[in-house]
């Protein structure tokens, strides 16, 4: 199949833009793993929760308010916010001092109960007697398709597409590519401007000596996965608006992408994270154009980009653990 | 207390008590009859789970190395099986050979070893996703099946099943019982002080590696069996890497009993739970409840805090004496 330029630079805005949307998903997972070494396997649901708010306030409350859908991101940060900080009350303070396997797995089997919950609703059949049976409905059914198929989000966004040359940039995705580049930056200035953000990083870098130099850990740690969570909320709120949304990835399949995009840019760093999310999504469809559009005579397989990333990020990890711009640790 | 020789520490009754169950599974065929061998099918599962718990602790319990990869093993198990059988291989050295295979793919993955133990857990999490292109392209398909022709007779699988958690189980506490268990012991205690001792980490760790990958592919090879075919999507399945790893966890990481216990208990939520729930998916919320419980409430795992609690009582009766 000829290839011409405008596919070249097509396939190189998708891969841009995809990459933006990576790095909001992944930077929220580095800013706690840099803290407290906890691996969030629930960061995936987080996301997954926020997509099916801004999916219910699209439905629910736009035609009702006429309020944009866009503004039920803030919602999705603030809501993750909370979430966060009853994850970390629940789960995380009681098990993180106890070695690495007891919040990994307690939030494993957070994701399993978020998946079942935004599904199903936490509804409890009760039966007075064998007539009468009530439901107790304590969370009601996020999902609006109950599971039975996503819902494609907000039709009309998704089918606004903005041409310049010749190449199509589908709306929602430069919405998101432009989100990363506005609450990244943002994040940094907050890292490192700020009072709370200089503590995260210092608890980040050595909580031992953080805790001499005054700074109070606990707040810190609870503020980093507060926060870790809110942008995985925005990540979320986005991702309504790009992808049609099933209840079933709230499991952990977005999960070892992240990681990678993480350790490539360094945990210390979140502008390297951006910078690795936007390399991670060039790479995959690079490759992935190469492979199946250019050099179709060797019939590569369908996920190249895939193998090609984690295998940079398995070298990457063995070379320089520390990422391309993360504090070298010893 | 039953210390015949056989079995000489502290793993006495626990050691006395498993080969006990594996006895009387063995005989569970006789008495559901011979009509229907067939419902023997749904408790092979619980074999497969077994094996693969035990083979994760072995790595990540004795040796501490957290291996979140196993999944890579165990699809490997199930392609290769698939080959073999399709080449008319029966099915024990069928799965052999697919452990073999796997030991070669844990002795690949020895580089892997320069990793810091947080690095290498995640590092260990997308080795499935690097195989299974390269399992895509070499094999130039992506469904593996069993050929139509082979009918695997349920009481010899089922009988396969459970000697290959029998020698899993009792081959592992032997191994533990021995130097090289002690090697690993000590490995997974402090590794910078084995090497000052004169262990060679190095070595043992790939001995734990490749026996590990061994019986993960094996496991694999036999599920094969069970579920009659597979597409090469198994390697993207996390399931496979993560729960090994969480039912031992759920046990008691690094003790003998924690696998077993972790798989059984793990298996019989997810499956048995099934049952009792019909209709529903409730059972998938009283699975995640369990786990978040016992993550918060019993962080050591289920055998661990079950020790202490014993040896608390002991320590307190003895104390009342006087």
């Amino acid at each position: 199949m000829p290839v011409g330029l405008t596919d070249i630079v097509q396939n190189l805005v998708n891969g841009l833009l995809q990459g933006g949307f990576l790095a909001l998903a992944s930077v929220g997972l580095s800013l706690i793993y840099g803290v407290q070494k906890i691996l969030n396997i629930a960061h995936g649901a987080f996301i997954v929760i926020a997509a099916f708010v801004t999916i219910d306030f699209s439905i629910l409350l736009t035609p009702v308010l006429h309020l944009d859908p866009l503004i039920s991101i803030v919602l999705d940060f603030g809501v993750l916010i909370v979430f966060g900080v009853l994850t970390y009350f629940g789960l995380i303070y009681k098990t993180e001092n106890k070695g690495f396997e007891g919040p990994l797995l307690a939030t494993f089997g957070l994701s399993i109960f978020i998946e079942y919950v935004i599904t199903n609703g936490l509804i409890f059949p009760i039966t007075i007697s064998p007539t009468q049976s009530y439901r107790l409905v304590l969370i009601p059914v996020i999902d609006p398709s109950y599971g039975n198929g996503a819902i494609a989000q907000n039709q009309a966004y998704s089918s606004n597409v903005l041409n310049l040359g010749g190449i199509t940039f589908p709306e929602p995705q430069l919405i998101a590519f432009l989100l990363a580049f506005l609450t990244i930056p943002l994040l940094h200035l907050f890292l490192t401007r700020t009072y709370y953000g200089n503590g995260i990083r210092a608890t980040a870098q050595d909580w031992e000596a953080a805790e001499f130099s005054g700074i109070d850990i606990r707040k810190t740690r609870i503020l980093s996965f507060a926060l870790g969570s809110g942008l995985a909320g925005i990540a979320g709120g986005i991702y309504a608006f790009t992808n049609s949304v099933f209840a079933t990835e709230a499991d952990v399949s977005l999960l070892p992408l992240i990681l990678a995009i993480i350790i490539l840019g360094g945990v210390g760093s979140v502008i390297g994270t951006l910078i690795a999310g936007l390399v991670v999504g060039l790479l995959i469809s690079g490759s992935n154009f190469l492979a199946l559009e250019v050099l179709t005579q060797y019939s590569f397989p369908s996920d190249i980009g895939v193998l090609l990333t984690f295998l940079i990020f398995l070298i990457v990890l063995m070379v320089r653990p520390s990422g391309f711009f993360g504090k070298v640790v010893k | 207390m039953f210390g015949l020789g056989l079995f000489k520490s502290s793993h006495n009754n626990s050691a006395w008590v498993t080969l006990l169950g594996l006895v009387l599974a063995g005989l569970v065929p006789f008495f559901v009859g011979a009509s229907n061998q067939n419902a023997l099918g749904q408790y092979v599962i619980y074999l497969v789970w077994i094996t693969l718990a035990e083979s994760w602790n072995l790595l990540g319990g004795y040796a501490g190395l957290i291996n979140l990869g196993i999944g890579a093993f165990f699809s490997m198990g199930c392609v290769v099986s698939s080959v073999l059988l399709n080449l008319g291989v029966s099915i024990i050295p069928a799965m052999l050979v697919a452990g073999l295979v796997g030991a070669i793919l844990a002795l690949a993955l020895t580089p892997t070893f320069r990793l810091r133990s947080d690095y290498f857990a995640i590092g260990t999490l997308v080795i499935p996703f690097l195989l299974k292109p390269l399992v895509e392209y070499f094999a130039k398909k992506s469904n593996f099946d069993v050929p139509i022709g082979i009918v695997l007779n349920p009481t010899l699988f089922y009988y396969t099943g459970l000697g290959m958690c029998g020698i899993t189980i009792f081959g592992i506490l032997l191994l533990m019982r021995s130097r090289i268990g002690m090697a690993l012991r000590g490995i997974g205690d402090d590794e910078y002080a084995s090497s000052a001792l004169g262990v060679n980490v190095l070595m043992f760790k790939t001995i734990t590696l490749v026996v590990s990958g061994f019986i993960a592919s094996v496991a694999g090879a036999y599920y094969l069996g069970i579920i009659g075919a597979v597409n090469t999507t198994i390697f993207d399945n996390l399931s496979f890497s993560l729960f090994p790893a969480f039912m031992v966890i759920i046990g008691g990481i690094g003790t003998f009993e924690g696998p077993i216990l972790g798989a059984i208990l793990f298996s019989a939520v997810s499956y048995g739970a099934v049952v009792y729930f019909q209709g529903t998916s409730f059972e998938v919320l009283v699975f995640s409840i369990m786990i978040m419980f016992v993550a918060v409430v019993l962080p050591k795992g289920i055998i661990p805090t079950l020790r202490k609690y014993i040896s608390r009582r002991k320590r307190k009766d003895s104390s009342d004496k006087n």
